[in-house]
């Protein structure tokens, strides 16, 4: 199976039929198949379990290309390492947006950005802003665009069910009481923040420099394609305010940032 | 020859440059650090042409508000030339002697002028992996040191990696 995702080709291979199907849940979003096109990267997973032999096991082995990337008898887990991959993939080759790592939702015609890495607390507040009426975007990456725009990227919440669990539970913005975004956004507000306890969100305003290299902190391909970078981000800061500063309760947080917009 | 009469370089290769308003983004390609100039630093980094003596970037300084002393030439230069923006200049003194603190106790300057004293703020670009949501156990001990970023193993994302003196490590606490 091919695919066509942000300008790229992805192909994907697997000597399961049935594994193959589960990929498609995996796939970035806006995804295309583009079947017959030649592809510079190609995920193969093949599928171990019971060897031949009596008590022989054999690992599931993750592929890109022609180097092994993963093995492991836990096939969710190559699944989710698959998962990660390609994402990762696009987010840094992606031909016409910048990826930021941030939480995005939109409210009354303009997106708040929320830069952070993970375990920084997005999800927990994208999630609050959906309670309270915000369109999701995404709770992973902004897509942007040198038109100061943020693109949807809407795939399930991750949410964390706790310290002890190692995987997080997906849910949809639906289940929130949500709704998806499908168009662009121009960014209204950028909001860096962290979780202290007790603490009252009292952001400052960041200049314009400052708020291009914080987001530049976060963008993924800043290495690569650094350029890029700062000419999106300069767009993206121009039109926007940002704000820094560490917040408390979520539920508190997300009530001062949409009063922030309106 | 008075250190005065030096003539600052600022440094062109190796680095991209975005003109703000009053502010200068440079990211260094070698060492993938981004650095801000705020307005004051700016001023001074323009002026570093390999031409300007210290002493005639001095009088500039009202355009940003700041007091025409030497002291705060001395501090941009400084705080350029730790970030790797300007070619080697000789400071007058230790470089301990351009804090924010000791300026401003010089200058007998109020706190409010603190904004404006010359600064760089830099940040470092991160890996493409640091920025992905999880990294593998393999991934984690095989990364550069500034960049471990705290991530969850993917393996087992109750733990994390972090640096441990000069390598990465995994965590059990994130």
């Amino acid at each position: 199976m091919t695919i066509s995702v942000e300008g790229l080709h992805v192909g994907f291979r697997t000597d399961r039929p049935g594994v193959l199907d589960r990929v498609y849940d995996l796939l970035p979003p806006r995804w295309k198949p583009s079947d017959g096109v030649e592809v510079r990267r190609l995920y193969s997973v093949r599928v171990g379990g019971e060897g031949k032999h009596r008590g022989h096991r054999l690992y599931h082995v993750l592929y890109m290309n022609a180097s092994r990337i993963e093995h492991s008898m836990d096939l969710e887990y190559i699944l989710d390492r698959l998962e990660a991959d390609v994402q990762l993939y696009v987010a840094e080759r992606a031909r016409r947006r910048i990826f930021v790592h941030s939480g995005v939702v939109g409210w009354q015609g303009k997106a708040i950005l929320l830069p952070g890495r993970t375990l920084t607390g997005k999800t927990t507040l994208v999630t609050e802003l959906l309670r309270l009426g915000a369109t999701y975007y995404s709770d992973e990456y902004a897509a942007l665009d040198p038109k100061r725009r943020v693109h949807p990227y809407a795939r399930p919440l991750s949410v964390r069910r706790g310290a002890t669990d190692p995987r997080p539970a997906r849910q949809t913005a639906e289940e929130f009481g949500a709704e998806v975004g499908h168009k662009p956004l121009p960014v209204g507000l950028v909001a860096f923040t962290q979780y202290k306890p007790g603490v009252r969100w009292r952001p400052r305003g960041l200049t314009a420099g400052k708020g291009i290299i914080s987001l530049l902190e976060n963008a993924v391909p800043a290495r690569s394609r650094p350029k890029a970078c700062l000419a999106t981000l300069r767009q993206v800061v121009s039109a926007a305010r940002v704000l820094k500063g560490a917040r408390g309760e979520a539920r508190e947080m997300a009530k001062a940032l949409l009063a922030r917009v309106d | 020859m008075d250190i005065r009469d030096q003539t600052p370089k600022a440094r062109t290769k190796g680095i991209l440059v975005e003109e703000l308003d009053d502010e200068t983004l440079v990211y260094d390609l070698e060492t993938h650090a981004a650095h801000c100039l705020n307005p004051a630093a700016t001023l001074v980094w323009r002026r570093s042409d390999g031409h300007t003596t210290v002493r005639a970037m001095v009088p500039p300084l009202g355009e940003v508000g700041l007091p025409e002393e030497e002291a705060l030439v001395w501090m941009a230069l400084s705080r350029l030339d730790e970030a790797g923006l300007v070619e080697p200049v000789t400071l007058p003194g230790s470089k301990g002697g351009f804090s924010r603190k000791e300026v401003l106790r010089v200058l007998g300057a109020t706190a409010a002028m603190t904004l404006l004293l010359p600064a760089v703020d830099s940040v470092v670009a991160p890996l493409a992996a640091s920025a992905a949501s999880c990294v593998s156990l393999a991934a984690c001990v095989a990364l550069p040191k500034t960049a471990c970023g705290g991530l969850p193993i993917c393996e087992n994302r109750t733990n994390c990696c972090k640096r441990s003196g000069s390598k990465c490590v995994t965590t059990l606490a994130c």
